[in-house]
């Protein structure tokens, strides 16, 4: 064989070596991000578990601080306080999650996540407004935390066993909320156009408070229409 | 040009290839930074064989030329041993991703030994200059399969430079087989091998630079349009 002959046989060696190496760089990457992409899913769950009833805890103490004799009221608020700055920093963490995250946007059931965004953010509002007509002004970044909120249902909402669940604190039956620049959207209506696709919405009045809650009616069910939400709220969706 | 030698012919025309290939490369770089690496090793590659190419008269008439000439003939086989510790300092450089004071201390060392290794035992630097240029390859091509076989949290796909330095050492392993027989024998068909893998590299760099500039020249058309 030839020096020339020899060469033509290692450049092709080589080439064919260099797209191998290629391929199992690109098929290790993809793997990396999926893992990690996971990893931040059940952060995020866990985040929004804790969220959860830190919302609850946080909606019970305004409903108590609302209904309490003026003495009481001061420790109930101090409670919501304390919930809400919890609340924050675990929004923060969540947000600094989904940021490095590969491609939330491919996480499904994105438009009943923005529902129940719509939900957080009726809870932000019920906080601020709490904060005005009580003389305080509750800890954090409400607008900045429910964005990260928005972020972290995004995840949460994967959990087939759950769904997305938010239990949304107004200030009164049928408020209808305008936030961020979204269009209006009136909650009860929201949730009486999706139950059809699926989801049961539910309604309950504590005091002066109303809460609803978003249920899938059977959490394995492969059928729920993804569309429901983009048709009854496309500003949302 | 009628007192070259065949062998000067083909090493003059390797200067020219490599000082091509270098100012492509160095043109790439100035747009893609990483390409620098490309454009050093050819540049080394050129000094190389222009300072042999310039010692080669002073040389080869003496008898002696260690004695005669030390610092001549030691700069001669430096520059001999410079393209194969050049290439393996670019693939440990970008390729291993290692320190630069790392291959020029290494460099330095190999130096020190050829003029140990002559003084002490007068021996022909042929074997030691094939030795290196072995060495050079091994270590070339287990970092390069090093690289290649990282596990998945550090594996990166391989860039036109690693890709480049990859085909030089094939050049080299061809070298290092053929040389394994002799030398002389078959000297001038391995400068054509690297004339060829020059060239195929040269190639693509100026495909690389017409490329651009027709992108550029599309962009300020339309740019023009749109004013």
């Amino acid at each position: 064989m030839t020096p020339l002959a020899l060469l033509a046989l290692i450049s092709a060696l080589v080439v064919a070596l260099l797209w191998a190496w290629r391929e199992r760089a690109r098929h290790n990457a993809r793997l990396l991000a999926a893992e990690a992409d996971a990893r931040r899913l059940r952060r995020l769950e866990r985040a929004g578990a804790e969220a959860a009833n830190l919302l609850l805890a946080l909606s019970t103490s305004i409903d108590l601080a609302r209904t309490s004799p003026e003495d009481e009221r001061e420790r109930w608020l101090a409670n919501a306080e304390e919930a809400s700055q919890a609340l924050v920093g675990l929004f923060e963490a969540a947000r600094a999650l989904v940021a490095g995250a590969e491609a939330p946007e491919r996480w499904p059931l994105e438009g009943a996540l923005r529902l129940a965004v719509a939900l957080a953010r009726a809870e932000g509002a019920g906080i601020e407004l709490l904060g005005r007509g009580g003389g305080h002004r509750l800890a954090g970044d409400v607008e900045a935390a429910v964005d990260a909120l928005q972020r972290a249902l995004l995840a949460l909402h994967a959990r087939r066993d759950g769904g997305a669940y938010v239990a949304a604190t107004l200030e009164a039956e049928g408020v209808t909320l305008s936030v961020a620049g979204e269009p209006a959207l009136d909650l009860r209506a929201l949730g009486e156009a999706l139950a059809p696709a699926g989801w049961r919405a539910s309604a309950a009045r504590r005091g002066e408070v109303f809460q609803v809650s978003l249920r899938p009616v059977h959490p394995d069910r492969e059928d729920r229409d993804p569309e429901a939400l983009p048709r009854a709220a496309p500003g949302l969706a | 040009m009628d007192a070259l030698s065949t062998e000067d012919r083909l090493r003059l025309a390797h200067a020219l290839a490599y000082a091509a290939t270098a100012a492509a490369a160095a043109g790439v770089a100035l747009r893609t930074p990483r390409h620098r690496v490309v454009a050093v090793v050819f540049g080394v590659f050129v000094i190389a064989v222009v300072t042999r190419l310039a010692l080669a008269p002073a040389l080869d008439g003496l008898d002696d030329p260690r004695r005669a000439a030390p610092w001549s003939y030691y700069l001669d086989h430096a520059a001999g041993l410079a393209c194969p510790l050049g290439l393996a300092g670019a693939v440990w450089v970008h390729v291993a991703r290692r320190s630069r004071a790392e291959i020029a201390l290494a460099s330095a060392a190999v130096l020190l030994a050829l003029v140990a290794y002559k003084e002490s035992t007068g021996a022909s630097l042929v074997p030691f200059h094939a030795v290196v240029w072995a060495a050079c390859t091994v270590v070339s091509s287990a970092v390069l399969a090093r690289a290649a076989l990282a596990p998945a949290e550090r594996s990166r796909a391989p860039d036109a430079p690693t890709a480049v330095l990859a085909l030089l050492v094939g050049a080299d392993v061809v070298r290092v087989v053929f040389g394994a027989d002799g030398l002389d024998v078959v000297w001038l068909d391995l400068l054509w091998v690297d004339l060829a893998i020059t060239a195929a590299v040269l190639t693509g760099y100026v495909a690389a630079l017409v490329a651009a500039s027709a992108r550029r020249l599309q962009r300020s058309a339309r740019s023009g349009e749109v004013r």
